[in-house]
């Protein structure tokens, strides 16, 4: 139930439709940071496969990609192909509900939030006491685009990412990933090789 | 009505026996008092069992924390063959763990993030002290380029996703970049993360989760209640993944186990303990009034020692209640003595006899000294052990004379097989019991312990006290091979006068375990205060990099121009910001008092007043004579401890510390000092006879508590028991058993009926054995090592006083 699949007509619970497994999009990210006026703002394209995983590839102020694969392994992979695994437990924890939000995955969103739905509007709420500590809500909204994923913060530093050019992709490996990303950086990451 | 002459002196006896129960049943209601103000707590800390080791008070202090800290905490594996079924497993003890969080749940996961938080806050006050080391490289080497594409990197970048710091604060991400490095240092392993081992020439996949038990973890019903729910998960856990395998470690663990045998020996020993003296009391008195005082002496005497110990101690150790159902034996005798007293000499005779009563109390008072010497062992426990069985036995004394009157009222006493059985004990002694004979016996028994001494088997280590569970000793070895983690009962411990002092024996020492290849674990390294916090040094030559962010115009220009971040003027305030900063230092000890959570690692005294005569005397900084500091490393698992020992020793001021060695070493000191208190005891003793008997009776009684240790060692000795050091404090109660016999038989053997008072004592080793018996059967080392010895010691001594009632009749016959 791929959230980046949705269309524009649907005026349900955006993680109720099913769509396809393969998924391309593009995005643009507000941060914004307790004392600094005005929001950072990123840009970059998104790649989906629900039995791999989600590539991030940033391409402007900075380029960069980090690399969530569902087998719980994650990756930044940096402009000049320097690959670092991420250790750190909360950024880890972050991107993988980024990446499970992208893939629509219910069942595991199901465990964490309870889910509050209001017209275009489906709301996250964290029903965990460590998740409460740092996230108040996720909310997901329809938007002409595509769709708004705002990640609302208890340290009010929160985050926006609209979602654009969403599309359906019928192959995805790792020649057609650079091809999608205009770059070479976490495709091997994501599509490794077999031996 | 004619008044007899001696009515006055019973009426005060009667009046102080009255005054003495109602003093005790004040002090005990006030202890109960006391008790549902504290609450109940039953310890079972296995900590508690060990001697006080061989430190300083500052180093004792920080090994205590240390210690207290590493009980409190339990790891729990979940490994299966496929990494599928370990992370389906996970998921499901995730998410049942936060249920059961929200259900106010004891067992609940450690969460070291709040504490990082927590450090986060603190390191925000010293915001340019502190970079990760590959930062620190990047500024000392880098130039304009690599400057400003690392901090547009925390900026916009996924480093900067996690967000710890504020950017008023943190402008370019420096700290925040520290503060996410030292979340990772501080988390540890993640349930999140699947790892995998090789075991057994198989790879095994696996999870750890890290538990924190409640302030009150090791205290019977916290335990209990922690373990329950621990259970409950696991047994849920297994019945829906029945390949995953649960491992646990930790100090709760053996110490829940300990409990359950303590518990287990506890019940068996008051049950069959009771209900022997019950059947015995049936038998030979056949009446309620006496079978009820005895067993109100008991169960009075029990409850009076129980709650003066937990008012004493605010809690009660497990290994006090089952040393205390000993109890049981002992406090009966006081009845069974009154009981052929009083059948013997009634109290409404003509000439009613009173020698029974200074007989009572020198036996209470030589009971009294037997157990004060196990309060002399140094051990926490069994000073504990000794109030308890003080008290208890004061307790059923007082009653068992409060209520003679009405016990002894319609008094029977039917003996008499158990008589036939004593005169043909006494009979087949009687050709033995010559004093010359008792002498070359008592001669040849310690002439051949002493020339076999060499062949004794001495143990002092701390498996003395308990025999650890081999399921769950498993368990703790493949955990801690597996995690790598930390050595629980060894740390070096380095003392210094000064922070700089210290930090620069830690980096010497860590250089050198750096260049030697001594740990042989690749993910962990020393944990000391240098891992927390940086040295003085260090943070003032990071404040020095820091500069580079501030102090770099073509970062200053990205900032403000080409990325349009910030203003001029706020770079420009965060540029006096910087300045103003200079030379401020978070320094250990406020790190420590500002983080209670984080390991005590760190303990100083003497600065506040160094500080003190330090600002008196206008100066700011501390006089190194002034201060003291010891903090300790911990040494990963799987460490060449040999090599790393070798280390340390070349480092001034650099202490090996290693828990096990100093409980053997402490053991074997408490050990040894206790033989030469026994040898004391029984010189005392000797001086205490020959006063009160004369110096032929009394070496006479001498020679037999020196005779019953003597063959106990024979024993020892021909078995190859291993001796430890409650062996040797057991003994300490053979003698005030023995000598409570010895002291009977001297004080009633003057009357005509003291055939009789042998029955009584029959009786009471009987009683005595019985519970002691129990005793030896425990599963717990060192209890079972108490009861074997007194047991022995019980037999001993009865055969004594039989020889002694002989020799006493010899010696009266001869007199005449």
């Amino acid at each position: 139930m791929p959230l980046l699949a949705l269309s524009a007509e649907e005026k349900q619970d955006i993680l109720d439709t099913p769509k396809s497994c393969l998924q391309y999009a593009e995005f643009r990210q507000e941060k914004r940071l307790e004392g600094l006026p005005k929001p950072l703002v990123s840009r970059g394209r998104i790649l989906l496969d629900c039995n791999h995983g989600t590539l991030w590839h940033t391409q402007m102020p900075i380029q960069e990609t980090l690399v969530y694969t569902f087998s719980n392994k994650h990756w930044l992979v940096k402009a000049d192909g320097e690959v670092q695994p991420i250790k750190n437990a909360a950024q880890k924890r972050i991107g993988d509900i980024l990446a499970r939000i992208v893939r629509g995955d219910r069942e595991f969103l199901d465990k964490y939030f309870r889910r509050e739905t209001e017209a275009n509007t489906t709301r996250l709420l964290p029903t965990q006491r460590r998740l409460k500590k740092y996230i108040d809500n996720i909310t997901l909204d329809e938007t002409p685009e595509g769709v708004r994923v705002t990640v609302v913060r208890t340290d009010n530093q929160n985050m926006q990412i609209d979602l654009s050019a969403m599309r359906e992709l019928t192959q995805l490996d790792d020649l057609s990933c650079r091809a999608l990303l205009e770059a070479d950086t976490g495709c091997a990451q994501l599509f490794p090789a077999k031996d | 009505m004619p008044v007899r002459p001696d009515s006055g002196r019973v009426v005060a006896r009667r009046r102080a026996i009255n005054i003495a129960f109602f003093l005790a049943i004040a002090i005990l209601v006030i202890a109960l008092v006391q008790i549902s103000r504290t609450g109940l707590v039953i310890d079972t800390s296995l900590r508690s069992l060990a001697p006080e080791i061989s430190q300083d008070a500052l180093s004792e202090a920080l090994i205590n924390d240390l210690s207290a800290a590493a009980s409190r905490k339990a790891v729990v594996v979940l490994t299966a063959d496929a990494a599928a079924q370990v992370t389906a497993a996970s998921e499901h003890l995730r998410t049942k763990l936060a249920e059961l969080e929200t259900a106010d749940y004891r067992v609940r996961q450690a969460d070291p993030a709040e504490t990082a938080a927590d450090y986060v806050r603190l390191l925000e006050q010293y915001p340019y002290n502190f970079l990760r080391p590959s930062l620190a490289t990047l500024l000392s080497k880098s130039g304009d380029a690599e400057l400003s594409q690392w901090v547009l990197e925390q900026l916009y970048g996924s480093a900067g996703q996690v967000r710890l710091t504020t950017f008023e604060r943190d402008p370019f991400g420096a700290l925040n970049d520290y503060a996410i490095y030292l979340q990772e240092q501080m988390s540890g392993d993640h349930p999140d993360d699947v790892q995998t081992v090789v075991h057994n020439g198989a790879s095994r996949y696996f999870t750890v989760w890290q538990f924190e038990l409640p302030e009150d973890g090791l205290a019977l019903n916290a335990q209990a209640e922690w373990i329950a729910e621990l259970d409950a998960i696991r047994a849920d856990l297994q019945t829906q993944f029945t390949n995953v395998e649960w491992l646990q470690s930790g100090v709760i663990f053996f110490a829940a186990d300990s409990a359950r045998a303590a518990q287990q020996n506890i019940n068996v020993i008051s049950g069959v303990g009771i209900a022997g003296i019950v059947l015995i009391m049936i038998l030979v008195f056949r009446g309620a009034r006496p079978l009820a005082a005895s067993v109100l002496a008991i169960v009075g005497g029990v409850i009076f020692a129980f709650a003066i110990c937990h008012s004493l101690w605010s809690s009660i150790h497990i290994l006090t209640l089952l040393f205390g159902a000993s109890l049981i034996g002992v406090a009966v005798d006081y009845s069974l003595h009154l009981y052929y007293f009083r059948f013997a000499f009634p109290s409404n005779a003509a000439h009613a006899k009173t020698h029974f009563y200074p007989a009572l109390l020198l036996s209470l008072l030589t009971s009294i000294v037997g157990y004060s010497a196990l309060a002399m062992s140094g051990l926490e426990t069994l000073q504990q052990v000794a109030v308890f069985s003080i008290a208890g036995l004061s307790f059923a004394c007082v009653w068992v004379l409060f209520s003679e009157p009405w016990a002894v009222k319609t008094l029977v006493i039917k003996d008499g097989l158990l008589a036939r059985f004593t005169a043909g004990c006494v009979q087949c002694i009687r050709p033995f019991a010559k004093v010359k004979f008792m002498i070359a016996v008592s001669l040849l028994l310690w002439f051949v312990v002493i020339v076999f001494v060499g062949r004794f088997v001495f143990d002092d280590s701390p498996k003395a006290f308990i025999t650890p569970n081999p399921e769950l000793l498993e368990n703790e070895q493949r955990i801690s091979q597996w995690l790598g983690e930390y050595e629980p009962a060894t740390f070096i411990l380095v003392h210094g006068a000064s922070d700089a002092e210290v930090f620069g024996k830690i980096d010497r020492l860590q250089k050198l375990v750096d260049t030697s290849n001594i740990l042989n674990n690749a993910k962990k390294n020393l944990l000391g205060i240098h891992t927390l916090l940086p040295s003085p040094e260090e943070q003032l030559r990071h404040q020095q990099l820091n500069g580079t962010f501030y102090r770099n115009d073509a970062l200053a220009h990205a900032m403000t121009s080409t990325y349009e971040i910030i203003s001029a003027e706020q770079m420009s305030e965060l540029r006096g910001h910087y300045e103003q900063q200079s030379g401020a230092v978070l320094t250990p000890r406020e790190l420590m008092q500002r983080l209670p959570g984080l390991p005590h690692l760190w303990h100083e005294e003497g600065q506040e007043e160094g500080q003190q005569e330090a600002q008196e005397e206008g100066e700011t900084e501390i006089s190194p004579a002034d201060r003291r500091i010891v903090t300790a490393l911990l040494i990963p698992k799987n460490t060449n401890l040999t090599s790393l020992r070798d280390a340390v020793k070349l480092l001034p001021d650099t202490q090996w510390v290693s828990l096990v060695e100093e409980t053997r070493n402490g053991l074997h000191h408490l050990r040894t000092t206790a033989s030469y208190y026994l040898g004391f005891a029984l010189l005392l003793i000797g001086g205490i006879f020959i006063w009160r008997y004369g110096i032929h009776r009394g070496l006479v009684l001498s020679l037999i508590p020196i005779t019953v240790i003597g063959a106990i060692g024979l024993v020892y000795l021909i078995t190859q028991m291993p001796i430890t050091l409650f062996h040797v404090m057991a003994a300490f109660l053979v003698v005030g058993l023995g000598v409570d016999y010895l002291v009977f038989v001297a004080e009633m053997s003057d009357e005509e009926e003291s055939r009789q008072f042998a029955n009584a004592l029959v009786l009471s080793a009987a009683t005595s054995s019985l519970s002691f018996g129990l005793l030896s059967l425990s599963v717990l080392p060192a209890v079972s090592a108490f009861g074997t010895t007194v047991m022995l010691g019980i037999i001993g001594n009865l055969a004594g006083a039989f020889c002694l009632i002989t020799v006493w009749q010899t010696l009266k016959e001869t007199n005449r």
